[in-house]
């Protein structure tokens, strides 16, 4: 059993926290796991792309090949377009819709994918939208989105345990821990449809 | 349900590049140091915050004093880490050529973050001929918990062969992360002593330096030998191999394991030792095979290594490869284009077919051009730059800015569009003097970050300074190497290990220069900037402009007041010409898809108040009930 997952955000979104508390709990689990962060310059900005492989092994290439995520998860609707090529027929893509335009597409109408954009790039795709940004300003700052994203995560995958992704969450942020769970389970409703 | 279950404490998720900091502070490195450079920064940081007492890390002024350190370090006889990016190992080249000549004594170990697919910038460049240039052994790792136990190995080598060793480390081998288990570090205690050696420790007299060639390439012998235990050579009674280096095995693996049975029975040889090359290895598969891929990113160096093997052999293989056109020579690797070349090696058709066809739809999506965080000292800098051209009586056109590494180069973007040049380190004040000799009429302007000053701009700055160049230098000061993670510089509070910090001073160091003006102001006054710099412009002789501001992303806690934009004054950016949002860039600046006006991120927005000088109408206020405190 194995899962590949191919995460798409811009800097300061949380890609790589979301990539690894999943790693992490995955590693409690007794998986092997790891995670490729190909971050460009995330310090200002720059788009962020994590490969992230769980399984008994885990898979040797250190990146998902093309056509074999069974998951992919976008964080912003332009980085999200470059998610298409990585998933495999039938797989599911968990988009968040929240908006990070670009300089030129602030003010040049029609310079910034809609969401039917996005929906036309993953043909025959479960396509489902989270919306992780409302989510997470109902329980906190804008930075438990990907607490969010790794809830609607739990809703689609079962591979790694739901226990010990809320546990991997409360180490990352002890601090916001409470918060970061209840925007977790949000997630997870938001795509089960159910509590628990 | 307990809070928190106790973690597994031996397994814990490390990136390849922190596995070789851990490996070195496990060997009971003493000294490591650096100088910032992703994809090789996370090395020092992972040390800074885990290192044991004994063991000193470092932020090193740049890449050749850093590797100077640690040699001296080493041949005192204690154990000495260095991790530097590949465009820092071209500045410490110097030293490393010479260091490699003389030896160890204590473990020396280089860490050199190459980057295929330049996601970080700078040139595209194999580390690997510097392996070959310096005499020098070079191994790579290709998984985190190899890596650890690679640099473990590296300074029992260093020590044994008394050479340095080289590890390279990939932007995918470096960012990959994986579990692996700790190990308490070695205590290793040792006396410090150097002994007076003027036939190792000099270079006076050729038949010195000679026999030092000679020692060096013995030292690299011995070292390969020793480090052979990481190379891998499965044999079968197939006619086909692959060779591949550690840094890409994992697409190979992954081929093999997609092309099933057929595959299973490939001759394999991996690796890891990349410089000098395992001959008698490669030989075993060579002799064996009809045919041979050979896998590896960038250069092409052991596949000509291969090549070169073949004449030894009566009926030598064909050997595939970048010559063929297989894999290509730019960009790194991936798990498609390696199995694809595993695929012609075994004569299967390959289903490359889609790739191409593959609609790769020519969308008009904007480019995601990186700018200036909300509230960056350096965005209202170049905005008084601009406004001090026009002021001097120029067009932004007819003033060559230069530019230089680190965030300062941003001022190249729109809606700056100023800086032309990005070329290394430092390097912006002395092209601008090339610039200012091939034309004196227009003036010239060079940008320049702290760090980057401190790094590698100080000669520059004396050089025009003893010149007498007409020559503007803009320094943004933010007190940090900002895009490589808020490593503070020189100019700022860098004492560790309780010393007494001594932040260093850009502008006496200018005045000791003797440069002409030297005038400082807060990048946030735009106006008195940018008279600062029209003066500089103007007038003759090399003036020193230092815009000062702490990076936001480093600010102490404060309150701020952030900017709103009343809905009902703002027309927006379709009649409004040029829009705030076209004439700022401002990450917290946005358009409302809805109303169709600009919007603020009051959650970002630290005050400068740019966009609200932009604004024609009015329509951008301070917003005081939405003031706030910066964690």
């Amino acid at each position: 059993m194995r899962l590949n997952l191919v995460i798409a955000g811009v800097g300061g979104q949380g890609v790589v926290t979301l990539a690894s508390v999943l790693v992490r709990a995955a590693v409690v689990e007794g998986y092997d796991a790891r995670f490729l962060a190909q971050s460009g310059l995330s310090q200002i900005g720059a788009p962020v792309f994590a490969h992230v492989r769980v399984g008994s092994p885990a898979g040797p290439s250190p990146k998902v090949p093309r056509g074999q995520a069974h998951v992919v998860i976008g964080l912003e609707r332009l980085e999200a377009l470059r998610l298409a090529p990585y998933l495999r027929p039938g797989g599911t893509a968990l988009l968040s819709d929240e908006a990070v335009r670009p300089y030129e597409a602030r003010f040049t109408p029609g310079r910034y994918p809609g969401r039917d954009d996005v929906e036309q790039a993953f043909p025959g795709a479960h396509i489902r939208w989270i919306p992780a940004w409302d989510i997470a300003l109902r329980h906190g700052p804008p930075a438990l989105v990907c607490a969010v994203m790794l809830g609607a995560l739990a809703g689609v995958s079962s591979m790694v345990e739901r226990d010990n992704l809320v546990r991997s969450l409360r180490d990352a942020k002890p601090a916001l821990a409470d918060a970061e769970v209840e925007a977790f389970f949000d997630g997870f409703k938001a795509v089960t449809g159910r509590e628990d | 349900m307990p809070l928190s279950q106790p973690t597994e404490p031996s397994r814990v998720p490390l990136s390849g590049v922190e596995a070789c900091a851990r490996g070195a502070l496990e060997a009971g490195a003493r000294l490591a140091t650096g100088y910032p450079g992703t994809p090789a920064t996370p090395a020092i940081e992972y040390l800074m915050d885990h290192a044991p007492e004994d063991m000193r890390v470092e932020w090193a002024l740049n890449e050749k004093v850093a590797l100077e350190m640690a040699a001296a370090h080493s041949w005192a006889g204690q154990r000495s880490f260095v991790a530097i990016k590949m465009s820092g190992l071209n500045v410490a080249a110097d030293a490393l050529l010479s260091v490699a000549t003389s030896g160890t004594r204590g473990g020396l170990v280089i860490y050199v973050g190459d980057d295929p697919g330049v996601y970080y910038g700078m040139v595209e460049q194999d580390s690997r001929l510097y392996a070959r240039m310096g005499f020098l052994p070079m191994i790579e790792p290709g998984t985190p918990a190899e890596a650890k136990e690679i640099t473990r190995a590296a300074f029992e080598v260093s020590e044994t062969a008394e050479t340095p060793v080289l590890i390279r480390g990939t932007t995918t081998t470096a960012n990959t992360i994986g579990p692996l288990r700790l190990s308490p570090p070695e205590r290793i205690r040792r006396r410090s002593d150097f002994p007076f050696d003027l036939d190792r420790y000099t270079k006076a007299g050729a038949s010195r330096c000679r026999r030092q060639h000679q020692d060096a390439l013995l030292r690299m012998e011995r070292a390969a030998a020793l480090l052979d235990r990481w190379n891998v050579t499965r044999l079968t009674g197939s006619a086909v191999g692959v060779i591949a280096t550690a840094s890409v095995w994992g697409y190979v693996e992954e081929a093999l394991e997609r092309l099933g049975p057929d595959a299973a029975g490939v001759n394999l040889l991996r690796v890891a030792v990349v410089h000098p090359l395992p001959d008698a290895r490669i030989l075993e598969v060579l002799s064996r095979c009809r045919r041979v891929l050979v896998v590896e990113e960038l250069e092409a160096l052991v596949e000509e290594r291969v090549r070169a093997l073949t004449s030894e052999l009566p009926h030598p293989p064909r050997i595939l490869g970048k010559r063929q056109g297989l894999l290509p020579e730019v960009g790194d690797l991936d798990p498609e284009g390696v199995l694809h070349a595993l695929e012609d090696l075994l004569d299967r058709p390959t289903a490359r077919a889609p790739e191409t066809a593959a609609p790769e739809t020519p969308r008009p999506w904007a480019p995601r051009l990186l700018a200036f965080c909300p509230g960056c000292p350096h965005r209202s800098a170049y905005v008084a730059l601009e406004l001090a051209i026009r002021r001097a009586g120029y067009d932004p056109d007819e003033v060559v800015v230069t530019g230089d590494i680190g965030c300062t180069i941003l001022g190249m973007n729109p809606p700056h569009g100023l800086c032309r040049t990005e070329v290394a380190m430092g390097s912006s004040i002395a092209m601008a003097q090339g610039f200012a000799y091939a034309d004196g009429d227009r003036p010239v302007v060079a940008t320049i970050g702290d760090s980057t000053f401190f790094h590698a701009g100080i000669p520059a700055l004396l050089n025009a300074a003893s010149q007498g160049v007409n020559l503007t230098v803009l320094v943004l000061d933010n007190g940090h190497a900002a895009m490589t993670g808020y490593q503070p510089s020189a100019g700022n509070d860098r004492a560790r290990h309780g010393g007494v910090p001594n932040p260093l001073s850009i502008e006496e160091l200018c005045r000791a220069a003797r440069v002409r003006r030297v005038r400082k102001s807060l990048p946030y006054f735009t106006r008195r900037l940018s008279r600062l710099l029209a003066t500089g412009i103007r007038s003759p002789g090399l003036h020193v402009v230092i815009a000062e501001a702490p990076c936001v992303g480093r600010l102490p806690s404060r309150v701020v007041v952030p900017y709103r934009v009343r809905p009902e004054r703002c027309i927006g950016p379709a009649e409004c010409a040029p829009s705030c949002l076209e004439a700022v860039g401002c990450p917290a600046l946005d358009l409302d898809e809805a109303s169709g006006t600009a919007v603020i991120d009051s959650s970002r927005c630290l005050g400068c108040g740019l966009c609200a000088s932009a604004c024609d109408r009015k329509a951008i206020r301070r917003d005081l009930r939405a003031r706030r405190r910066t964690p």
